[in-house]
């Protein structure tokens, strides 16, 4: 009888024991919780903060956080932005001050590790803080040159009024000279 | 009397005339640096502006680009609008340069060009209207990069016998006795293609980036544009020059020739 | 100037007029040929397109600009002889300044169809006006060289005026032709006071001004290359080096035009020696000039010795152009320039012969100035290479041949000596004004 107990209570105890391990050892499922608010700083822009954690409520701390925004150049594609690596309690933040104002959407991704799956997460926000627009390099001195042009415009035309002049002057006193000899004014 | 008050009436006239021609001309801006309107570039309906990012960290030297460029646009052997340089830099290490058209903002060639036959459109991109060159070369003279081609002969025979007219957008086929260039495949990016160049390299070395979106793709991956500049110590060729060029290399020490 | 002095000098300068002698003839055939197949090296270009020159991606620009700067400095031997001489009141210039006009005249036409030569869609050259962007140096050259032609003609004409008069008095009625032309042009020149007056007044304006327009037309072909950023080109020197240099070939020019008609027409009781020394003397002075600008522009930019300056000074110093460079600097500058000057025998032949070699050398500068700016890597590649082909060559030569060509039908028709102008440097003994032209007055006989 006490043989039978023993073994019994062996294999109970065993069989909680390899129970217990395998509980351990199951991946985590991970939440990634995403939100975007404006930054300390108006110049930064906006800072997106995430919180990873597991299933069971425990922080994912050292999980590399990549960004990313859907974009549209030549075909949808995900421009990536950054990343961020999160802290003990799995919070992690990464500033983005965004090219355009207006509507966009912020994609989080958590890669995965042992005990802790991948994870993805959304959110769009309305940007009313961007970075200036981009402002192609400006000639410099252009107004100057423009001047600069009309003055030798001017100069030019005027040389050719004085050349015509030149010519016709001198034309018209030698003829009036000739004329004023008394020879006919048809020469031809 | 005569004599006296004409002379005086001459003067006035050509004073006068003159005056009303200048202001008339002053009235209209006397230096084009855009052409208006006259692109028929079919945009995407973003307001665009082209950059090029280069990364000679990856350039092997193939020249694919300059293979693809010249088939896309049936150019001749002698016609390298992307044209792939080794260089040695000053420690030995040999490294490649592919040189594309800088677009300058500030192009020299744009400035010299008497008839305007070299304009920039809306996006940036530096164009030539090949109805309107006159083949005189001078923006080949004034460009610091050797990056515009004259067309001594006549361009290979056209593989498409039903080609469209050729516009700026789409030189294709060149016109003997004038000067072409890379323009940044616009043809192909009003299509939402990435230009020949682009997509032909193998080693995803040549990024397409718009400054105003601040994002740039060589086709396979996509980052925003001034960070990705900025982390890679980006620079530009020759920009001491003042030409304000929209093509940014990113250094490279002959990493790919050495492995 | 007494009379018999001034009947012979009429009579010298109203020589060459219809004289169609076998001499004539035979430099018109031969000249005439090398203008012909100039052309047809012209032709064949335009039909096949600049391929057929030796230009190529690296260097884009060769011969035809080289030919054009050449030329167009050739010009200026009018400038600096006619109008420089008469305000500063040298007499001496007067049995010199229709040829040096017309020289100029004629340079200038063959220069300026260069750039013509060199489009690659010359059918499109009327469009420029249209498109005109002035921005453009090509621009500012269309109109500083299109004033300076029209400019250039209103110099030579406006003398001639009263030369018209008296060669048609000297040669009573040359021809069918010539009577009525000469008329025509001479507007009833009497020499009146009032005349006198209303010349004298055209003649110093565009004295005047032809000077700033000649400083402006080489100006804005020097700053063609010099608002480039190209090494040897980008340099501040190059508007007054050009001018400089065009002055200098132009007296040159005129030396060498002077020395060969002077034998040709017989005018060596009016143009002697003198006047070639004085030549010399105005020659060594622009010459010296010249030295002096390259000497600026050399040791600037070799002491710095930046990237782009110092692969072309290597180049034209020790390298590939150092040949050429060195025959331009030693034999076709520093030893005419002292062979000219140099006290001694032969000073017209001395003077010729130094002409001679500065214009040869001054097409040699304009050369190692394209061309080495052209070949130099701007980028990391090699240097270019250019040697140009039979078309370049021969529409070189043909346009060479077109200037003595032009010249000698020019004085087959006007005078080849300004004779008005020698009575206004000399002053006449007798009063030859007003002028009675026989059988001119009140219509006589024709």
């Amino acid at each position: 009888m006490t043989r039978r107990i023993a073994t019994s209570l062996a294999l109970a105890v065993i069989a909680m024991l390899a129970l217990a391990t395998l509980a351990d050892a199951a991946t985590q499922a991970t939440t990634i919780q995403l939100s975007v608010a404006p930054a300390a700083k108006a110049e930064q822009g906006y800072a997106i903060a995430v919180r990873v954690r597991t299933a069971d409520g425990k922080p994912v701390n050292e999980a590399t956080i990549s960004f990313s925004e859907p974009v549209d150049l030549f075909g949808a594609r995900q421009m990536s932005l950054g990343t961020t690596t999160t802290d003990g309690q799995g919070q992690g933040t990464f500033l983005y001050l965004p090219a355009q104002l207006g509507s966009h959407q912020i994609i989080a991704r958590f890669a995965g590790r042992d005990q802790a799956a991948k994870a993805e997460a959304t959110t769009t926000f309305d940007a009313d803080v961007a970075a200036a627009v981009y402002q192609p390099e400006t000639v410099p001195l252009s107004g100057f040159s423009q001047v600069v042009t009309v003055a030798v415009g001017v100069i030019v035309l005027s040389v050719w009024a004085v050349i015509v002049f030149a010519l016709i002057s001198t034309a018209r006193g030698v003829r009036r000279g000739a004329r004023d000899l008394g020879v006919k004014g048809d020469l031809a | 009397m005569a004599g006296p008050v004409s002379r005086r009436q001459l003067l006035i006239g050509s004073g006068l005339g003159a005056s009303a021609v200048v202001a008339a001309a002053a009235g209209m801006s006397p230096i084009r640096f855009e052409a208006a309107a006259e692109s028929q570039h079919v945009h995407d309906e973003k307001p665009r502006q082209w950059a090029m990012v280069i990364d000679l960290r990856k350039c092997d030297g193939c020249k694919k680009c300059t293979e693809a460029c010249q088939t896309e646009h049936e150019l001749p052997q002698s016609f390298e609008w992307i044209k792939v340089f080794q260089v040695q830099d000053k420690q030995g290490q040999l490294y490649n340069m592919p040189r594309p058209c800088f677009q300058c903002e500030n192009a020299p060639c744009l400035k010299v060009c008497p008839v305007a036959a070299t304009f920039r459109v809306a996006d940036g991109v530096v164009l030539v209207d090949q109805d309107k060159c006159i083949g005189c070369r001078m923006c080949m003279a004034a460009c610091p990069y050797g990056a515009r081609y004259f067309n001594y002969n006549e361009p290979p025979a056209p593989t498409h016998p039903f080609q469209m007219k050729a516009t700026p957008e789409h030189p294709v086929p060149q016109q003997k006795g004038t000067v072409g260039k890379c323009m940044f495949c616009v043809h192909r990016t009003a299509e939402g293609q990435l230009p020949a160049c682009v997509e032909a390299c193998g080693m995803e070395a040549i990024w397409l980036g718009d400054l105003v979106e601040d994002v740039a793709t060589n086709g396979h991956d996509t980052v925003r544009l001034s960070q990705f500049l900025k982390d890679n110590d980006a620079f530009r060729y020759k920009e001491d020059l003042g030409t304000a060029p929209r093509v940014y290399y990113i250094a490279g020490h002959g990493q790919l020739l050495d492995a | 100037m007494d009379r018999l002095t001034r009947e012979r000098y009429v009579e010298r300068a109203v020589w060459p007029i219809g004289r169609g002698d076998r001499n004539f003839w035979i430099s018109v055939a031969v000249l005439s040929a090398a203008v012909l197949a100039g052309l047809y090296a012209w032709i064949y270009q335009l039909r096949n397109g600049l391929g057929v020159t030796g230009l190529n991606q690296k260097v884009s620009w060769g011969f035809y600009i080289i030919n054009c700067v050449f030329f167009i400095g050739i010009s200026y031997g009018g400038a600096m002889t006619s109008a420089i001489l008469r305000l500063t009141n040298a007499k001496w210039r007067a049995p010199l300044t229709r040829i040096a006009e017309a020289t100029a005249v004629a340079a200038l036409v063959v220069g300026a169809v260069y750039p013509i030569i060199d489009l690659g869609r010359p059918d499109r050259f009327l469009t420029i006006p249209l498109y005109a962007q002035v921005g453009s140096p090509i621009v500012w050259d269309l109109v500083a060289i299109s004033t300076y032609i029209v400019a250039s003609f209103v110099f030579l004409y406006l003398p001639l005026i009263p030369d018209f008069a008296v060669a048609l008095a000297a040669l009573g009625d040359p021809s069918k032709f010539l009577g009525p032309l000469y008329r025509l042009l001479s507007l009833g020149w009497r020499g009146t006071p009032g005349q006198e007056k209303a010349l004298r007044r055209g003649v110093g304006i565009m004295a005047v001004l032809i000077i700033p327009l000649a400083v402006s037309v080489h100006s804005v072909l020097a700053l063609l290359f010099a608002v480039t950023a190209r090494g040897g080109w980008h340099s501040t020197i190059f508007a007054p080096l050009f001018v400089l240099a065009a002055m200098l070939s132009g007296v040159a020019a005129v030396i060498l035009v002077v020395g060969a008609l002077r034998r040709v027409y017989g005018l060596q009781e009016f143009i002697a020696a003198k006047h070639f020394r004085y030549l010399s003397y105005l020659l060594v002075a622009l010459g010296v000039g010249y030295l002096y600008f390259m000497i600026s522009e050399y040791v600037t930019e070799g002491y710095l010795l930046e990237s782009t300056t110092t692969p072309v000074l290597e180049a034209i110093f020790t390298g590939a152009y150092a040949p050429a460079f060195w025959a331009f600097s030693v034999g076709g500058l520093v030893f005419p320039l002292i062979l000219a000057v140099a006290p001694g025998r032969f000073p017209i032949g001395r003077a010729c012969v130094a002409s001679v070699l500065v214009v040869a050398g001054m097409w040699l500068k304009r050369f190692l100035i394209v061309v080495p700016g052209m070949a130099e890597p701007i980028m990391p590649w090699d240097w270019g290479r250019y040697s140009p082909t039979w078309v370049e060559i021969t529409i070189t030569i043909g346009s060479a041949a077109a200037i003595p060509l032009i010249l000698i039908v020019f004085f087959r028709f006007f005078p080849v000596m300004s004779v008005h102008e020698m009575d206004e440097v000399e002053g006449a003994d007798e009063p030859v004004r007003p002028l009675l032209v026989p059988g001119y007055a009140g219509g006589g006989d024709d």
